[in-house]
């Protein structure tokens, strides 16, 4: 993987889809494989209320990953955020 | 084998830095670094081969101190104590740092006293030494930032110590003796203040937030195989007294919830790997807390298990990201990149520890995080086990993911280039001990949970489910892709994230202030009344003095001289040689005598 292949720049090969480096194609396939698992086998005993409903945890991680990951680097980093040596004992 | 007596592990690490200590050391490699794995290796066989019981005691005032309660609980800590100081002598072997593998010895053995101490004083014993040993290993990274950082830490370790024997002592007042056991009253009254006290000397230990910024301070300043040891010795102490005394307390649920979030979050924001470690330090340990805090069986075992499974992955972690300062000279990772293909082992060993720390299927932190997860959804502490949810999320993105992916794939082109330090044998031979721990356990949870001191046969927990695999790797999947999604969003960049050390810091400077202000006003009130009063009387006092000199004393010593000068004068006028004279002065003196010997009759 690499940002040449990710991001490939030549437009004539641009299509309607975005063409995705092969290691993306196939996580991508597997998470839609558990997500179709989930539909198939769900606990038998939820805890969270709505943890009944299948597909539940596919979008917890990923609520969560990406709120998690937007609130810290874009509202408390630029807070909080000091130079190196910002105490003066480096 | 199975030995009937009592192995105590720390007379043989305190052995070891003896001999170091005295051994001449040499620019060459050292011979007693083949002593190194022995003490470890003891510890390993007694943890396997002590029988439970009440050994070594010793009279000390009115107290008797007690060395060796051995039971299912301190058993298990010693062999994660063991297995941990396995790996770290290992990994320390081909320094030639004599100061800091004397600290590190000292530091282990006492750990395995405070583990196997039966008593609060004994604890506390081992406690101070503890602090001792840990400050030295922080401070002998020898550099300036971690001369300082020691410092800081030891003044923290010191406070928190205090605490500790403030508590101990009015225990002792209100209770009577020092024996460590839970306050009979947890359920009933709620804690006295000797036991708030005790509670927060543990707490510092555990790096309990808000009281745990000293870690993310103080490790990534470690010294270089110091770090081994301390990511398992000092919290894991802390955590066995927390599982001892306050097994249910409520706040501690709550708090090591907060504790397991708070850690991930600033692991994402941050740039140095070692730092990113030590939040996880402090997130993994909320798990156990929480799990302590909630006290039924599933979730005191699952936090025992993770505290096992955390001290072989956070060993392992912390053991590779050391192989990349040995190797890359830095563990910033925005000045890293490219190293998977450079360093396969070291890329190979982190990933046993990343995939472990993540939870995923086959590692032991899927049989030891679900534990407790599902122990406390169990207990209905719904929102607890949400938060230590969210906190599995955000390990996935930066142990799983960040910190690999741009230390050891893509990156500046700089870093691709790097020249690397070729890696020692013995740091790969010391990742392979928690690395087949970790896929072991993983595999087999059985070996893991034979072990585990609480009872839970009427509730056992089973892992290795179709339902826990599955949502255990739909978890990790979804992260993945929220991180795939946001990894332009995510890039480290240099520079300090503010904890509330900055707090700790302005607390401090303020207490400074607070002395040194009155101090500084009371020395200048001091010097205007020397100057007035005390210099003015000085003045008097040595004016009388020269008045005296020059008349009582001068006097005295004129006066003598002038005496012996005129007897003198007389003497010499006497002494004129006129016969006359001498006839006179001799009639006139017999006559005197006489005169005095007819009135005396």
């Amino acid at each position: 993987m690499s940002k040449h292949e990710y991001n490939d720049p030549s437009p004539r090969k641009r299509g309607f889809w975005p063409r995705l480096p092969q290691w993306l194609i196939y996580s991508l396939l597997f998470m839609a494989a558990l997500v179709i698992l989930n539909f198939f086998h769900n606990t038998d005993d939820p805890h969270f209320y709505y943890d009944k409903y299948s597909g539940f945890w596919p979008a917890f991680g990923l609520v969560t990953g990406l709120v998690m990951i937007l609130v810290m680097k874009k509202i408390v980093q630029p807070l909080i955020k000091r130079k190196e040596d910002f105490y003066g004992d480096i | 084998m199975a030995i009937s007596e009592f192995f105590h592990p720390a007379p043989a690490f305190f052995i070891l830095a003896a001999i170091i200590f005295f051994s001449p050391g040499g620019k060459g490699l050292n011979p007693w670094r083949f002593l190194l794995p022995i003490p470890p290796l003891l510890a390993v066989w007694a943890a396997f081969a002590q029988q439970p019981g009440d050994f070594a005691h010793l009279k000390w005032l009115n107290a008797t101190l007690t060395f060796g309660r051995v039971d299912s609980l301190s058993l298990f800590f010693s062999q994660i104590f063991a297995f941990v100081s396995l790996a770290g002598m290992l990994y320390s072997m081909h320094l030639k740092d004599k100061p800091q593998l004397v600290s590190a010895c000292v530091y282990v053995g006492s750990a395995f006293g405070c583990v196997f101490a039966g008593d609060y004083l004994t604890l506390f014993l081992f406690w101070e030494i503890m602090t001792i040993g840990s400050t030295l290993l922080v401070y002998l990274n020898r550099s300036r930032e971690s001369a300082l950082s020691a410092l800081r830490y030891f003044i923290y370790h010191i406070i928190g110590g205090l605490l500790l024997l403030a508590g101990i002592m009015l225990r002792y007042h209100d209770v009577g003796d020092f024996s460590m056991i839970p306050p009979m009253y947890l359920a009933e009254n709620g804690l006295a203040l000797h036991d708030w006290l005790i509670l927060a000397g543990f707490c510092v230990n555990a790096a309990v937030v808000p009281l745990h910024a000293w870690l993310s301070d103080a490790y990534p300043r470690a010294s270089f195989g110091g770090i081994i040891f301390m990511c398992a010795c000092t919290t894991k102490t802390a955590l066995y007294c927390l599982a001892r005394v306050y097994p249910g307390l409520d706040v501690l649920a709550v708090l090591g919830a907060v504790m397991a979030v708070y850690g991930v979050l600033f692991a994402c924001i941050d740039n140095n790997a070692r730092r990113i470690l030590s939040y996880h330090i402090v997130s993994q340990v909320g798990y156990m807390v929480a799990g302590v805090g909630l006290g039924t069986a599933v979730t005191m075992n699952g936090a025992m298990a993770h505290a096992y499974a955390d001290s072989m992955f956070k060993a392992l972690l912390f053991m590779a990201v050391g192989g990349l300062l040995h190797s890359a000279r830095t563990v910033k990772i925005d000045e890293l990149g490219g190293l998977a293909a450079r360093l396969p082992w070291l890329f190979i060993f982190y990933m046993i520890g990343a995939f472990s720390i993540s939870g995923v299927p086959l590692f032991n932190g899927f049989v030891s995080k679900t534990m407790t997860i599902s122990g406390a959804a169990s207990a209905h502490a719904t929102w607890i086990a949400l938060a230590l949810e969210v906190a599995a999320v955000g390990t996935v993105i930066s142990v799983g993911l960040k910190l690999p992916y741009f230390a050891f794939f893509g990156g500046k082109p700089q870093g691709m280039r790097r020249e690397l330090n070729p890696i020692p044998w013995n740091i790969y031979a010391a990742m392979a001990v928690p690395a087949v721990i970790c896929i072991i356990q993983g595999v087999c949870p059985d070996i893991l949970y034979r072990y585990l001191p609480f009872d839970m046969s009427a509730a056992p927990y089973v892992p290795w489910t179709k339902w826990h695999v599955l949502q255990m790797l739909m978890l990790i999947a979804f992260s993945s892709l929220a991180f795939i999604i946001l990894r332009r969003v995510i890039t480290p960049q240099a520079g300090l994230n503010l904890d509330l050390d900055y707090f700790y810091r302005l607390l401090g400077t303020l207490i400074y202030r607070c002395v040194s202000r009155p101090l500084a006003w009371l020395d200048k009130l001091w010097g205007e009344i020397y100057r007035v009063a005390g210099l003015g009387l000085m003045l008097l006092s040595a004016r009388l003095c020269s008045a005296f000199d020059r008349t009582a004393i001068d006097g005295l010593v004129d006066g003598t001289a002038r005496g012996v000068q005129n007897i003198g004068q007389t003497g010499a006028k006497l002494q004129n040689s006129d016969l006359q004279r001498y006839l006179a002065l001799a009639v006139t003196l017999a006559l005197l005598i006489f005169a005095l010997i007819w009135w005396l009759h």
